[in-house]
């Protein structure tokens, strides 16, 4: 596939951008050249598991691709481990070499090769296996160990639609390459002979200020992002030239949906659903929140078959991961094949409405309130930057509904607090929040918000 | 403000928070239904205000507070 994808492109555009940042820029003929030194030089490497600890860049690009070209399973570790981490995680995945930019100090069961000096290894003879390798990722885990969802390259390129008209696209890499949207932006981006844009940081700014210097027509990202991004752009003359915007991730509000379609009034908007699991499910381009209920009635033909069981959203996917590595489930999937997603969900006005994940929900007094309903009746009032609804424990009613409220400048928190009280009233009295805080900022993983 | 005033007055802001006639508050009013009329959820918020203001708070204590003097009188006399 990966082989195949960048002979398309060589045929087509041999001289166009594929990756292109602040401090590189590198063609297709180029890039394919080093991936095939590369992949030769993999291939003579002993074992057959290579893990990539290091930041986003060409170089992991490369690996990744080569890792792929040469037949090596790849396991990808996202910087948030900490080296003191790695030991466990290699020996836990039956890693062979790792590559990393820069040495970890502590004692590592594996090979471990520099990444920035890559050349060392690269052949003269390339190289292409018969059998394109797999590609591992770790869940984001937010309880307990994470799961490490096995995936092929074929399920990676057959869940991305190829364009019917080949116009030059330029994404901007706004997810990391470990989380499954990053990966595939990545195989997106090569499917379509598209060029990726590095932004100089994770940060929104940089994102940001990379849509402005280079000519970026697609993002994706998620929608606590744009939420950023919107308070930091002006509200018009912001001078991005947005063809497309995904958004993805997080569930996404018909409040943010707004504002987007305002400050991008000829950008094509579109919100898909996904996970680390099932990949790629559905794309939805209506510009409402939530999911056309038409998806429950989708027959064996379809690639992904959804259904709802006792609340929440039920997933069958034929490009899937295959399974998880190192456990004897099969992927939590039921003898069909079904698995459950963990989110929960309600059909209103013929639309599958999400209500947050099952492991979130806040328990009032013995009723269950789903912390996204409130959120979005929150998040839609004027001066909210961003809120965060959770659970707190409490002696009288074994949890109350808080919220964690960033604002947005020049909004006083007394007239917000009120807003958001009056607001609430909506809601029923168990799902109001009890206990209302303002906090200069959210943290964030992957631009998403942390929700434990 | 005294502690005393301080815990009236976060009464009244729950009350107010709920839209219930806001009425006389003093100390020595019963707080529960045939007092102020607060129910668990008014209660629950009364619990995570004390918390937050006080950093401790007398629904964690084993006797539940009837009046305002009791929760007064679960902070001390400062």
């Amino acid at each position: 596939m990966i082989e195949e994808r960048f002979r398309d492109a060589l045929a087509r555009c041999p001289e166009r951008a594929f990756l292109l940042g602040a401090r590189h820029e590198h063609s297709y003929s180029d890039f394919y050249q080093h991936c095939l030194r590369l992949a030769g030089g993999l291939s003579r490497l002993e074992g057959h598991r290579i893990a990539c600890y290091m930041a986003d860049s060409a170089q992991l690009i490369a690996i990744m691709l080569s890792a792929g070209m040469s037949g090596k399973s790849l396991l990808l570790l996202s910087r948030d481990f900490t080296e003191q981490q790695l030991p466990t995680l290699l020996q836990r995945y039956d890693v062979d070499t790792l590559f990393c930019d820069s040495i970890p100090r502590v004692k590592l069961p594996a090979n471990v090769l520099d990444a920035n000096a890559l050349d060392v290894i690269a052949e003269s003879e390339p190289l292409i296996a018969p059998m394109e390798g797999e590609v591992l990722l770790l869940t984001s885990g937010t309880t307990g160990d994470p799961k490490c969802a096995r995936y092929s390259w074929g399920d990676l390129f057959a869940q991305v639609k190829e364009r019917e008209v080949h116009e030059h696209e330029y994404w901007l890499l706004a997810y990391r390459l470990n989380h499954f949207a990053g990966l595939q932006m990545l195989v997106h981006v090569l499917r379509n002979n598209s060029t990726l844009v590095f932004a100089q940081s994770n940060k929104v700014s940089h994102a940001i200020e990379a849509m402005r210097h280079f000519p970026v027509t697609h993002v994706s990202s998620t929608p606590t992002f744009w939420r950023y991004a919107l308070a930091t752009l002006p509200s018009s003359e912001h001078g991005l030239a947005l063809k497309h915007i995904t958004l993805g991730s997080e569930p996404v509000s018909a409040s943010l949906l707004e504002q987007l379609q305002q400050a991008f009034p000829d950008t094509r908007i579109v919100h898909i659903y996904a996970s680390t699991e099932a990949g790629s499910c559905v794309c939805v381009s209506d510009m409402r929140p939530g999911l056309p209920v038409s998806i429950l009635q989708r027959d064996d033909s379809a690639d992904v078959q959804f259904q709802i069981r006792d609340e929440e959203l039920y997933i069958r996917s034929a490009h899937g991961m295959r399974d998880y590595v190192g456990s004897e489930e099969r992927a939590d999937r039921d003898e069909e094949g079904w698995m459950a997603t963990g989110d929960l969900v309600r059909i209103e006005d013929k639309r599958i409405v999400f209500m947050g994940r099952r492991t979130e929900t806040i328990n009032v007094g013995g009723v269950k309130v789903h912390p996204l309903e409130v959120e979005n009746v929150i998040s839609a009032i004027e001066g909210v930057k961003l809120a965060r609804v959770f659970g707190m424990d409490n002696p009288v009613v074994g949890q109350i509904v808080a919220v964690d409220v960033v604002t947005h400048n020049g909004h006083s928190e007394q007239a917000v607090e009120a807003a958001i009280r009056e607001a609430c009233l909506v809601l029923s009295r168990h799902a109001r929040p009890r206990s209302i805080h303002f906090v200069d900022t959210m943290e964030t993983h992957n631009f998403k918000l942390k929700r434990q | 403000m005294g502690k005393e005033a301080e815990i009236i007055e976060m009464i009244q802001t729950i009350l107010k928070h709920q839209a219930m006639p806001e009425n006389e508050v003093t100390p020595s009013s019963e707080l529960y239904d045939d007092g102020i009329g607060l129910d668990s959820l008014c209660v629950a918020e009364l619990s995570a205000m004390l918390e937050k203001t006080y950093g401790s708070d007398p629904y964690t204590s084993k006797e539940m507070p009837r009046t305002v003097s009791d929760i007064v009188n679960f902070y001390g006399d400062a």
